[in-house]
C-alpha cells in the first residue's frame, strides 16, 4: 500500500474559491431580477453574452499560457467578472459592446497582469471605463423604468444583435431611451432648476429615489447582505463606502438642499449598491488589512460623491473604484497591523540596508 | 486631415521634449555611488579564490562597479550571488560563465594528510584567510570552520598532501522544500512495504 | 470561588475535534517489543553522548547517554536488554536524515535498576531538585522538547506566574486529557514540585472547556493547594505558549525575549507528571502516554509506550488496518508531519500518532492562485499578514518577509486551514524561514572570511613596512660606497662602523651562498658555463671570508683607522658560507627536484634564460611556486648566519 507525504495542516476547512465565486454570482440574482423586471430582458442577454465571451477568452489565454484549462476555469472568476460587467452595461447595448468589454476585461484587465490574484485594477470596472470613453453614445443610452413588457424578449434580442446599424433599430432605440435619475439631476441642475422641482418630474416618481433604480439597488443590497452573512466578503468596505457617501451627501444637503441631492438618493441610484457590495469588495483589488479596508471604502465613497456632484460623469462608481485600486498598495504599506509581541506596527518595505 | 497631422506633430514634439529632458537629467544628475564597490563586495562570497580572474573579491567588485567585468564570473557564489548582484545593479541576471568554473552543490573544505606534511608553510602563505595553522618544520593543519574552500593551498604544496573534501549536510541544515505553485499538489505518494 | 478572568485570543479556528474516538478506554500499556531504538537527540540542543558499549547489558532506567552541555538531557534505557548497536538510524523527523541512536535488544524481563524517590520534595533545595530533574532526562513533553531543568533554571529572574498547559487545543490529541482524568493527584504533586523550585506568586492550570471530566478531576485535586484551574474557551491554537499566556494573563510576551524574562513559565501537564515520577518515585523519563487515533485503527486510544518503541509495533497492537490506512501523521493534524515509514522509534516528544483513512483525510487539493480574500489574516493568532508573507515567500523576497515578522509565525496552520485556494501556506513559511537562516549564515561566513582576509593583508603589509623600515635604517647607517680615504670616515662613530661591517659581512655571505646554490642547480642542469660559475663562487666565498675577518678585527681593535681599513675591505669582501647549510640546501632541493623534474619535462625551459637568472640572486622563476620556494630558502639562509653569529 502507499502512504502520502503531505505538509501540515492535514485537515482543511471546506472553503473553496470556486464555491465563493458561485455564491457571488448567486448574490447578484436579486439585483438582476429587478433589473429585468423594470428594464426588460436586455441586462440578462448582456450577462449571457458576457459570460460566454469571458469563458472563451479565458480558455484561449490559459491554453496560450500552458496552464491546465479546466482546473483554472473551475474557479469561476471569469464568470463573476462577466456578470458584473453585464450588470453595469445599459440594457440595450449592442452585442459587440459586451464582447469587446468582456474581452478587454479578461485579456487586459486580468491575464496581462498575471492571471487571477495578480491584477491591480478591477477587470470589470476597467472594461467599463474603457467602453465608456471609447463608445460614449452606446454607453449612455439607458432605458426608462417602463417594466418588463415595454420591449418583448425577441425584440430585445434583435435590437441587441442588429448592431444599431439598421436604421429602423436605431430609430426604435432612440425612441425608447431615457435618462437615468443621475443623468436627470446633472442636466437639470445645469439648467439651474432646483432639486425639489427636479424630483417632481419623471423619472423620479419612485418611492425613495429614481423609479426602478431604487429597487435595483435594494436588490443588490440584499445580495450583498447575503454575502456578508456567508462570510464571503468583509463588511468593512461596504459599510465605509455607504457611510461616507451618505455623510458627505448629508453635509452638502444641509448646506444647500436645492442644489445637492439627498443621501437616500445617492445610496439608491446608479451603481452604488452594486459597487459597494460586489465591485469594491472584489478581494483581489481591495485593501487587505482591517484598517486599510476602512480607508479604502471611505475614500471610494468620497470619490463617488465628488465625481457625481462636481465631476464630468453622472455615475462615478467605476472611476472611483479604479482610482482607489491605484492607492491600495500604499494603503497596505501604511496599515500593517501590530504583530503579537511587538510594541508597534512596522511600515513598509523592509529592504535590508547593506 | 489637418487635425490628425497636427495631433501627430504635437505628440511627437512632446515626446522629443520629454525624451531629451530625461536624457539630460540622466547625464547631469548621474548617481555617483561611492559605496557601490563595498555593496558589491558584501554580496560576494569572500573565498578570495581568484576563479573570476581577479586577485580576490575586492578587485572583482571594483571591476563590476566600473562595468569592466560581467556579474557571472563567481562559481563559489553561484546562482544566488548572480541574482543578488543583478538585483543590486538593476541588470539582467546571466547564467554562470563556465570559463570561470562550475558551481559546486556541496561546500568543500581542505584537509591536510598529516603523515605526509613536511612543514614547508607554502600552503599557509597561500591561504587568503589564514585558515591553516602551523609554522616552519611544524605540523600544518586546516581549521575547517575557517576554510572557505577556495583551494588556493592545493597547488603550492610540494608533496601534494592536501585534499578538498565535501562537507556532508547535517540535520540542522535541512529545510523544507518550496511548494511548486499553481495547479500542483503538495504531496507525494510513497509506496510503503514496511507495513504488514 | 471567584473565576479568574480570561482574555480573548484574536483569530483562531474551530476545527472538528475528533477526540472522542481515543477517549473510549483508559490508558493501556503495550506489550514489550523485541527491540528498542532510543534516539539520542530528542530535543533542542546537542545529542547525548553514549556511555555504554555494544554487548553491554543494561537495566530498565539505566543511564545510557549523557551530555555535559547545559541545554541537554540524558537518556536512559527504557527496558532491560543488551545493547546491540550505537549508530545512525532514521528517526521521526520531516527530513529523511538519520540521527544517532542506541539499539537495545530486549530480554523481556523488564528489570528495573535500583532507584529511589523522595516524597519530601519540599525539604530539598531547588538546586538539588533541578539536578534530579536533569538526571531523569526530562524534557518538555508538549511537543518542542526543551530540557526542563534548563527551562526551570531561571538564574535570578523572578517568576510571578506559573502556567500549566492543559489546553491541548489540537484535534485528535487526548494525552493530557486522559492523564488529567486518571492521574490528577500525581500531576498536582508534580506541579507543586515545580512551584517549590520557582516560587511563583500565582499558579494556573489552563484547560479547554471541552474537557469536562478532566476539569472536574483537576479541580478536586487542587482543592486547598493554591493552584487555580482556569477554564478557557475551546479555540485553536489556544495551547501555544504565548497564546496561553495572553489568554490567562492578558500579557503579551515581547517578541525578542525569552518567555521567562516576562516572569512567566509554562509547563505541560505531561512534563509535570514526569517530574512527579522522577522526584517522588525516582524513575527517569523512559515512557510517555501517546494517543493512537484515526479511523484506520481498530482500537484507538491512549497507551503508555516506552521511548524507542518502533511505531510499527504500536500501530499493530492498536489494530492498524493496512489496507485502509492512507496517511500516518505524528503529532496533530494541524502541526504534525506525515510519515512514510513506520520503522521509526517513538521519541520523548511524540504525543500522538494518527493513522487516517482516505475519507478521513483526503489528499490535499491542488494549489490555486491567491485571491487575496484575507481569511488567513482574519484567523492568524499572531496578527501577521499571511497573504503578504505568502507573496514574499513565493518571490523569494526574504528581506521583506523578515520585516513582516515571519519569525513570529508559530506555524499553527490556521491560515492554511481556511485558505479557499488550498495554498500550503505553512510550508512556504517554513521554507522561507530556512532560506533566511541559510542566507544569514552565508553572510556571516563571508563577512567573517572577508575580515580575516583583510586582517591578513594588513598583517602582511605591516611586515613589509617593518622590513622596509629596518632596511632603510640599516642603509642609512652605511655611507655611500666611494674611494675610501681617512678623511671621509667619521672618526667618532665607532659603533656605526661595526654595524656597517656586519652588514657588509652579511651581504657578502649571502652573495656567496646564492652563487653556490646557483652553481649546484647549474650542475644538475649540466649547463655550459660551469667553470665560470665555479670561479665566481670561489671569488665570492673568498671575499665573504675576508669581510668576516675584517669584522672580527674591527670588533677587537675598535680604532677608527683600523675600523676604516676593515670596512674598506669589507665593502668588497665576502664571507665563505658555512658548508653545513649548503648541504641542507642540497637536501631540500633534492626533495623538490623529484616533483619539479616531472613538471619541467612538460614545460619548455630555455637554458639561456635560466643561466642569466642564475647569477642574479633575485631568481625570477617562471612560476610562482619556484619563486616561493626560493624566497623560503633565502629567508631560511639569512637566518642561519645570524644564528651562527649570535
Amino acid at each position: 500500500m502507499s502512504l502520502i507525504n503531505a505538509s501540515s495542516p492535514h485537515t482543511l476547512a471546506k472553503n473553496d474559491t470556486g464555491h465563493m465565486m458561485q455564491h457571488v454570482v448567486l448574490a447578484t440574482l436579486p439585483g438582476l431580477l429587478t433589473l429585468t423586471l423594470f428594464f426588460g430582458w436586455g441586462s440578462l442577454i448582456n450577462c449571457m453574452i458576457a459570460a460566454i465571451v469571458a469563458l472563451a477568452c479565458e480558455c484561449v489565454v490559459l491554453f496560450l499560457r500552458k496552464r491546465p484549462v479546466a482546473f483554472y476555469l473551475n474557479d469561476y472568476s471569469a464568470v463573476v467578472t462577466a456578470i458584473l460587467l453585464g450588470l453595469s452595461l445599459p440594457p440595450l447595448s449592442p452585442w459587440w459592446i459586451s464582447c469587446i468589454g468582456t474581452a478587454f476585461a479578461i485579456l487586459v484587465g486580468k491575464h496581462l497582469y498575471g492571471g487571477l490574484g495578480n491584477n491591480i485594477f478591477n477587470p470589470a470596472m476597467l472594461a467599463y471605463a474603457f467602453l465608456l470613453i471609447s463608445f460614449p453614445v452606446q454607453m449612455t443610452s439607458w432605458l426608462p423604468a417602463a417594466g418588463l413588457t415595454q420591449i418583448g424578449f425577441i425584440e430585445t434580442f434583435q435590437l441587441i444583435f442588429n448592431n444599431h446599424f439598421d436604421p429602423a433599430s436605431i430609430a426604435r432605440i432612440d425612441a425608447l431611451s431615457g435618462a437615468t435619475p443621475l443623468d436627470s439631476v446633472r442636466s437639470e441642475l445645469g439648467l439651474s432648476k432646483t432639486l425639489p422641482l427636479i424630483y417632481s418630474t419623471s423619472p423620479f416618481d419612485g418611492i425613495f429615489a429614481g423609479k426602478g433604480w431604487e429597487w435595483v439597488n435594494i436588490g443588490f443590497l440584499l445580495g450583498g447582505l447575503y454575502l456578508i452573512f456567508k462570510g464571503i466578503i468583509h463588511w468593512q468596505i461596504p459599510l465605509a463606502l455607504l457611510l461616507t457617501l451618505a455623510t458627505w451627501a448629508f453635509l452638502f444637503m444641509g448646506y444647500d438642499s436645492d442644489r445637492y441631492a439627498s443621501p437616500i438618493f445617492h445610496l439608491l441610484s446608479g451603481g452604488t449598491m452594486l459597487g459597494a457590495f460586489f465591485i469594491a469588495t472584489d478581494p483581489v483589488t481591495a485593501a487587505t488589512s482591517a484598517v486599510g479596508r476602512w480607508i479604502y471604502g471611505a475614500f471610494i465613497g468620497l470619490t463617488i460623491y465628488i465625481i457625481r456632484t462636481f465631476g464630468g460623469y453622472p455615475d462615478a462608481v467605476a472611476f472611483a473604484v479604479l482610482l482607489m485600486n491605484l492607492a491600495v498598495p500604499t494603503i497596505d504599506y501604511y496599515t500593517q497591523p501590530r504583530t503579537y509581541g511587538h510594541k508597534e506596527a512596522k511600515f513598509g518595505r523592509g529592504k535590508r540596508e547593506r | 486631415m489637418t487635425h490628425i497631422l497636427l495631433a501627430i506633430l504635437v505628440i511627437m514634439s512632446l515626446a522629443l521634449l520629454f525624451g531629451s529632458l530625461l536624457d539630460y537629467v540622466a547625464l547631469r544628475l548621474k548617481i555617483n555611488d561611492k559605496g557601490l564597490v563595498n555593496k558589491i563586495n558584501a554580496l560576494l562570497p569572500q573565498t578570495q579564490c581568484g576563479q573570476c580572474g581577479f586577485a580576490g573579491c575586492q578587485p572583482y567588485a571594483d571591476a563590476i562597479a566600473h562595468n569592466e567585468a560581467a556579474i557571472n564570473r563567481c562559481p563559489p557564489g553561484g546562482k544566488t550571488t548572480i541574482y543578488e548582484l543583478a538585483d543590486l545593479l538593476g541588470t539582467e541576471p546571466l547564467p554562470l560563465n563556465p570559463e570561470h568554473g562550475v558551481e559546486k552543490d556541496l561546500p568543500y573544505v581542505a584537509y591536510i594528510r598529516e603523515e605526509e606534511c613536511i612543514g614547508c608553510t607554502k600552503c599557509i602563505q597561500a591561504c587568503p584567510v589564514d585558515a591553516i595553522l602551523g609554522a616552519a618544520k611544524l605540523m600544518h593543519t586546516v581549521i575547517a570552520d575557517e576554510c572557505t574552500g577556495c583551494d588556493l593551498c592545493v597547488e603550492p604544496c610540494p608533496v601534494d598532501c592536501i585534499d578538498m573534501i565535501p562537507v556532508k549536510p547535517k540535520n540542522i541544515d535541512w529545510i523544507w522544500d518550496k511548494p511548486q505553485g499553481g495547479g500542483h499538489v503538495a504531496f507525494n505518494r510513497i509506496p510503503v512495504s514496511s507495513i504488514q | 470561588m471567584t473565576k479568574h478572568r480570561v482574555w480573548h485570543l484574536r483569530g483562531g479556528i474551530y476545527p472538528p475535534e475528533n477526540k472522542a474516538q481515543s477517549l473510549q478506554q483508559p490508558i493501556r500499556s503495550m506489550p514489550l517489543p523485541a527491540q528498542l531504538i532510543v534516539p539520542l537527540q530528542q530535543y533542542i540542543g546537542s545529542p547525548a553522548i553514549p556511555c555504554v558499549s555494544i554487548g553491554q547489558y543494561v537495566f530498565k532506567g539505566q543511564l545510557i547517554a549523557n551530555s555535559p552541555q547545559a541545554i541537554s538531557a540524558p537518556v536512559h534505557a527504557p527496558s532491560s536488554g543488551i545493547i546491540t548497536q550505537i549508530g545512525q538510524h532514521p528517526v521521526i523527523h520531516p527530513s529523511p536524515l538519520e540521527q544517532p541512536c542506541i539499539t537495545i535488544d530486549l530480554d523481556g524481563k523488564d528489570t528495573w535498576i535500583a532507584h529511589q524517590g523522595s516524597p519530601d520534595y519540599a525539604g530539598q533545595s531547588q538546586d538539588d531538585l533541578l539536578l534530579r530533574i536533569r538526571a531523569a532526562g526530562i524534557i518538555g513533553l508538549g511537543g518542542a522538547g526543551f530540557p526542563t531543568a534548563a527551562k526551570l533554571h531561571t538564574s535570578g529572574q523572578k517568576i510571578k506566574t506559573l502556567i500549566i498547559n492543559g489546553a491541548e487545543c489540537e484535534p485528535y490529541i487526548t494525552t493530557d486529557d486522559i492523564l488529567m482524568r486518571e492521574r490528577a493527584a500525581d500531576i498536582v504533586t508534580g506541579i507543586q514540585v515545580i512551584a517549590h523550585i520557582l516560587q511563583p506568586e500565582e499558579i494556573f492550570i489552563g484547560i479547554e472547556d471541552n474537557k469536562t471530566a478532566a476539569i472536574t478531576q483537576m479541580e478536586q485535586a487542587t482543592l486547598d493547594t493554591g493552584i487555580e484551574v482556569v477554564v478557557i474557551p475551546t479555540q485553536y491554537p489556544s495551547g501555544g505558549e504565548r497564546q496561553l499566556i495572553k489568554i490567562l494573563t492578558g500579557k503579551e510576551v515581547p517578541a525578542d525575549n525569552l518567555i521567562a524574562q516576562s516572569g512567566v513559565i509554562v509547563q505541560n501537564i505531561g512534563t509535570a507528571y514526569s517530574i512527579f515520577e522522577a522526584i517522588v518515585h525516582g524513575k527517569p523519563l523512559i515512557s510517555r502516554v501517546t494517543t493512537l487515533s484515526g479511523q484506520a485503527l481498530g482500537t484507538p486510544g491512549n497507551v503508555e509506550a516506552l521511548i524507542g518503541t518502533p511505531i510499527k509495533h504500536l500501530l499493530h497492537h492498536a489494530g492498524l488496518d493496512t489496507q485502509q490506512v492512507f496517511r500516518i501523521i505524528v503529532g496533530g493534524p494541524m502541526m504534525g508531519f506525515s510519515l512514510i515509514s513506520t520503522e521509526l522509534p517513538l521519541s520523548k516528544t511524540t504525543n500522538c500518532l494518527i493513522a487516517a483513512t482516505r475519507d478521513e483525510m483526503p489528499p490535499p487539493p491542488p494549489e490555486q492562485d491567491c485571491i487575496r480574500c484575507g481569511l488567513c489574516a482574519d484567523v492568524c493568532p499572531v496578527t501577521l499578514l499571511p497573504q503578504q508573507l505568502y507573496f514574499f515567500s513565493k518571490s523569494q523576497e526574504l528581506d521583506k518577509a523578515e520585516q513582516h515578522n515571519i519569525f513570529d509565525c508559530i506555524e499553527c496552520g490556521a491560515c492554511a486551514y481556511v485558505c479557499p485556494s488550498h495554498i500550503p501556506l505553512v510550508q512556504y513559511y517554513r521554507h522561507t524561514k530556512g532560506s533566511i537562516e541559510i542566507q544569514n549564515n552565508k553572510e556571516n561566513k563571508s563577512g567573517h572570511a572577508r575580515r580575516r582576509f583583510e586582517n591578513r593583508n594588513a598583517r602582511l603589509q605591516q611586515e613589509e613596512n617593518d622590513k622596509i623600515a629596518k632596511r632603510q635604517a640599516r642603509i642609512n647607517t652605511v655611507t655611500v660606497i666611494a674611494p675610501v680615504t681617512n678623511q671621509t670616515l667619521s672618526a667618532e662613530n665607532n659603533a656605526m662602523e661595526i654595524a656597517r661591517l656586519k652588514t657588509a659581512a652579511a651581504t657578502s655571505a649571502k652573495l656567496a651562498v646564492d652563487a653556490k646554490k646557483a652553481l649546484i642547480q647549474a650542475e644538475r642542469k649540466q649547463a655550459q658555463n660551469l667553470d665560470s660559475l665555479r670561479e665566481q663562487v670561489e671569488t665570492l666565498q673568498k671575499n665573504a671570508e675576508q669581510a668576516r675577518q675584517q669584522l672580527l678585527k674591527a670588533q677587537e681593535t675598535e680604532t677608527p683607522s683600523e675600523a676604516a681599513a676593515a670596512s674598506h675591505s669589507a665593502n668588497t669582501a665576502t664571507l665563505a658560507a658555512p658548508q653545513t647549510s649548503a648541504d641542507k640546501i642540497a637536501a631540500a632541493l633534492a626533495r623538490n627536484e623529484a616533483r619539479k623534474i616531472q613538471q619541467e619535462r612538460a614545460r619548455a625551459v630555455t637554458s639561456n634564460s635560466t643561466e642569466s637568472t642564475l647569477a642574479h640572486p633575485d631568481l625570477t622563476a617562471p612560476n610562482t611556486a619556484e619563486k616561493a620556494s626560493s624566497t623560503t630558502e633565502k629567508t631560511q639562509n639569512t637566518r642561519h648566519p645570524s644564528h651562527k653569529d649570535s
